[in-house]
């Protein structure tokens, strides 16, 4: 008999019993998208529900596979060894893999718009992870796998009230593959110590889990406000304030509230907005993006008339306005201004997602005669603010850094601040 | 039985320990005819599955030699498992598959898979392609075990307690079906049971290990001739039976004793009568008998 008549039957058949976890990865984008769009976001980025949506997939990757059992008829087959591992077990890693990816890295870059630049090093990561808690599995006892779930147990409370990025980012890696070895071992020991029908009760268990998560989900979502706050300004004169909610159904409300009269109008917009700045004259700057589209608009809405204008219209690339990042902070993205509106209403600096790399452009855009420019591209910074003089705009960063632009050659002089000049 | 000389399952010296104290098999060397009905007889734990386990590559061995036709257990195990059938104590299969899925997934792993044969043992066991696996009895799984086995004519067939969790009435029927249909082939067949009684209808080839050790291994006819139970009836009895060679075990009952011997023979006669009892008879004794008193015996040393 042929090996390719072999690698077909045992593919034919990790396919059969493997289906439910074909199905929930497919599945696990789609569910995650819907709780996202009912504003479920906090929920699923939540790191228990992570690791259980994690878990589900990994006990379900396990429901099909037939190891060691000597009883079994797979192991009386005169099939190579080899083609026998590669098929019950690399193709669970990889599975493991997509199903890690989607759980733990896709997701947070999947809700933040950013999906593909981590996906393959997740994958490895998940898949590595499983690897090594399959041996393991081997190896392990009943006693020391208790203990691999008491330390991530520990490890987990450690972590949780952290509010340090960076320690959590340190942690959430070490947390991660101690839950999954530690969760992957406790599923182990059920199967061993505890339960003789095993298939059953993993299946049983994995529908428990995926039961509590939508229950959890319903209860969090009656317990949450459709709108949270994305953004807000005050007027130069102190007399108003505008604010950004974010809400995925409805689309972003930006509320302008007056201070002296205590009256509040809104106005919701169907695609994402970000505010860029206010006049006194209760003009307000938004930059746009359409999911598609290769420009950012600037609109102004004036909230006296309500009227909305388009001001320009900036050849950015698609997804400019998405969060970025610095290239320390892998896992978390930074939320920075898209921009700024100068006094006079004339000027605007635009800082969107650069398309050169993982930086950002920093655009210059006239609001009078729709023009626009890309002053510096690709580069790192932070948190900053501008100060507008007449013929000047002047950016700071928190990497003592200030970028001078001149608004009349429109040219831009990147200086570094020394610690003098603090 | 096919007699030429070849043999189907050689072990030389075979051991497998776990750990440093226990022995599992020790220093077993056993010769199965081709063409026999080969019963390994063994109580529980006694080194039965251990050994075929190893005889398939499913264990390491931890010393000695073993070969199946011919080949080397470990180095031709792929080849070995092409031309062999094996079912397994509560043989475990893709419960979710259907009869004829099954099938059709096993056949894909034999070059020699015959079709026909397949159809006509499904009719004969009575098999019904379309049910799964999970919904059958495990005497329609034990007999599905035993299709896939044969479909391909294996030239020797290993069943590890085949019968075990089976009722009376379908163990009775399920060893009958598996000669009626293998040996009209002149296959071998090695089995292992520690349900004997059932054997001796079937068998024609006896091996009995206890504690891993291999106490006996001939044909069944060598067996029972040579194992005999002498009954002697006394005036007085004797405090000692010693000088009555090769006993495997003594029951006393009154003035009467059942003398369970091996290696019966004229001598066996002379030795007893030097006892001086009153009157002496010969019995015959089933195989379970026999197995009794081997594994008797070994208790007692």
């Amino acid at each position: 008999m042929n090996n390719l008549t072999m690698w077909k039957r045992m593919l034919w058949k990790e396919l059969r019993t493997g289906w439910l976890i074909g199905l929930y990865a497919l599945a696990l984008p789609i569910v995650l998208h819907t709780i996202r769009r009912l504003g479920g976001q906090a929920f699923i980025t939540f790191q228990p529900v992570n690791l259980l949506l994690f878990w589900v997939a990994l006990i379900a990757a396990r429901k099909g596979s037939i190891k060691s059992e000597q009883g079994h008829i797979e192991t009386h087959l005169p099939i190579q060894p080899i083609i026998q591992w590669i098929i019950g077990n690399v193709i669970l890693m990889i599975a493991a893999g997509l199903i890690g990816a989607w759980a733990g890295g896709f997701l947070g870059y999947y809700l933040n718009k950013d999906v593909t630049v981590y996906l393959t090093a997740w994958m490895l990561f998940y898949s590595a992870i499983f690897a090594v808690s399959y041996l393991f599995g081997f190896i392990v006892n009943t006693w020391f796998a208790l203990f691999v779930d008491l330390v991530w147990l520990l490890l987990f409370l450690a972590v949780l009230p952290k509010d340090d990025i960076v320690f959590m980012m340190i942690c959430n890696t070490v947390l991660l593959a101690g839950s999954l070895v530690g969760t992957y071992h406790l599923h182990l020991t059920m199967q061993r110590v505890l339960i003789k029908r095993k298939q059953l009760v993993s299946t049983g268990v994995a529908l428990i889990v995926l039961a509590s998560l939508i229950l959890a989900f319903i209860v969090a979502n009656n317990n949450t406000e459709s709108s949270d706050s994305g953004d807000f300004l005050v007027s130069p004169d102190d007399s108003y304030v505008v604010a950004l909610g974010e809400n995925p159904v409805t689309g972003d409300t930006v509320e302008m509230s007056d201070r002296v009269k205590g009256k509040t109008i809104s106005r919701t917009f169907e695609h994402r907005s970000y505010l860029l700045g206010v006049t006194d004259r209760r003009m307000i700057y938004l930059a746009q993006q359409k999911p598609d589209s290769n420009e950012v608009k600037i609109i102004v809405w004036d909230s006296a008339r309500n009227t909305l204008r388009q001001l320009a219209s900036v050849p950015t690339g698609k997804n400019a306005l998405a969060n970025t990042r610095t290239p320390l902070i892998m896992f978390q993205p930074i939320y920075l201004s898209r921009g700024f509106v100068s006094s006079d209403a004339r000027h605007a600096l635009l800082i969107t997602k650069s398309q050169a790399g993982g930086g950002i452009d920093l655009w210059l855009v006239d609001l009078v005669n729709n023009r626009s420019k890309i002053l510096i591209a690709n580069m790192f910074l932070s948190t900053y603010s501008v100060v507008w003089t007449s013929k000047k705009a002047v950016l700071s960063s928190y990497e003592k850094v200030i970028v001078e632009v001149d608004l009349q050659t429109w040219k831009a002089v990147v200086r570094e601040i020394g610690e003098d000049a603090k | 039985m096919a007699d030429n000389g070849r043999m189907a399952i050689e072990t030389v010296r075979l051991t497998k320990r776990f750990g440093r104290q226990h022995v599992a098999v020790d220093n077993l060397t056993m010769s199965v005819p081709e063409g026999s009905v080969f019963a390994f007889l063994g109580r529980n734990g006694a080194g039965k599955t251990t050994t075929i386990r190893i005889l398939l590559d499913l264990l390491n061995r931890t010393s000695g030699e073993a070969r199946i036709l011919g080949l080397d257990c470990v180095k031709d195990a792929l080849e070995i498992k092409r031309r062999i059938g094996y079912v397994a104590e509560g043989q475990k299969m893709y419960d979710w598959m259907k009869v004829d899925e099954i099938i059709w997934f096993c056949k894909g792993f034999y070059e020699d898979w015959d079709d026909s044969l397949a159809a006509e043992l499904k009719d004969k066991l009575e098999l019904s392609g379309q049910k799964k696996v999970m919904d059958m009895s495990r005497g329609m799984q034990a007999k599905l075990a035993l299709l896939l086995a044969m479909a391909y004519r294996p030239e020797l067939l290993i069943l590890d307690e085949p019968t075990a969790g089976l009722d009376v009435v379908v163990r009775r029927n399920f060893l009958e079906e598996i000669i009626e249909l293998i040996q009209e082939e002149g296959r071998t067949i090695f089995f292992s049971s520690h349900i004997v009684h059932e054997v001796e209808r079937v068998a024609d080839w006896v091996g009995i290990i206890d504690k891993g050790r291999l106490v006996w291994c001939s044909t069944m006819e060598e067996l029972k001739s040579s194992v005999k139970q002498l009954i002697l009836s006394f005036d007085t009895p004797p405090t000692s039976f010693a000088s009555i060679p090769d006993v495997l075990h003594i029951e006393k009952s009154g003035r009467q004793s059942a003398i369970t011997v091996k290696g019966f023979s004229d001598e066996t006669i002379a030795a007893a009568k030097v006892l001086n009892p009153t009157d002496i008879s010969v019995q015959n004794l089933n195989l379970e008998d026999i197995f009794v008193a081997m594994v008797s015996k070994s208790e007692d040393e």
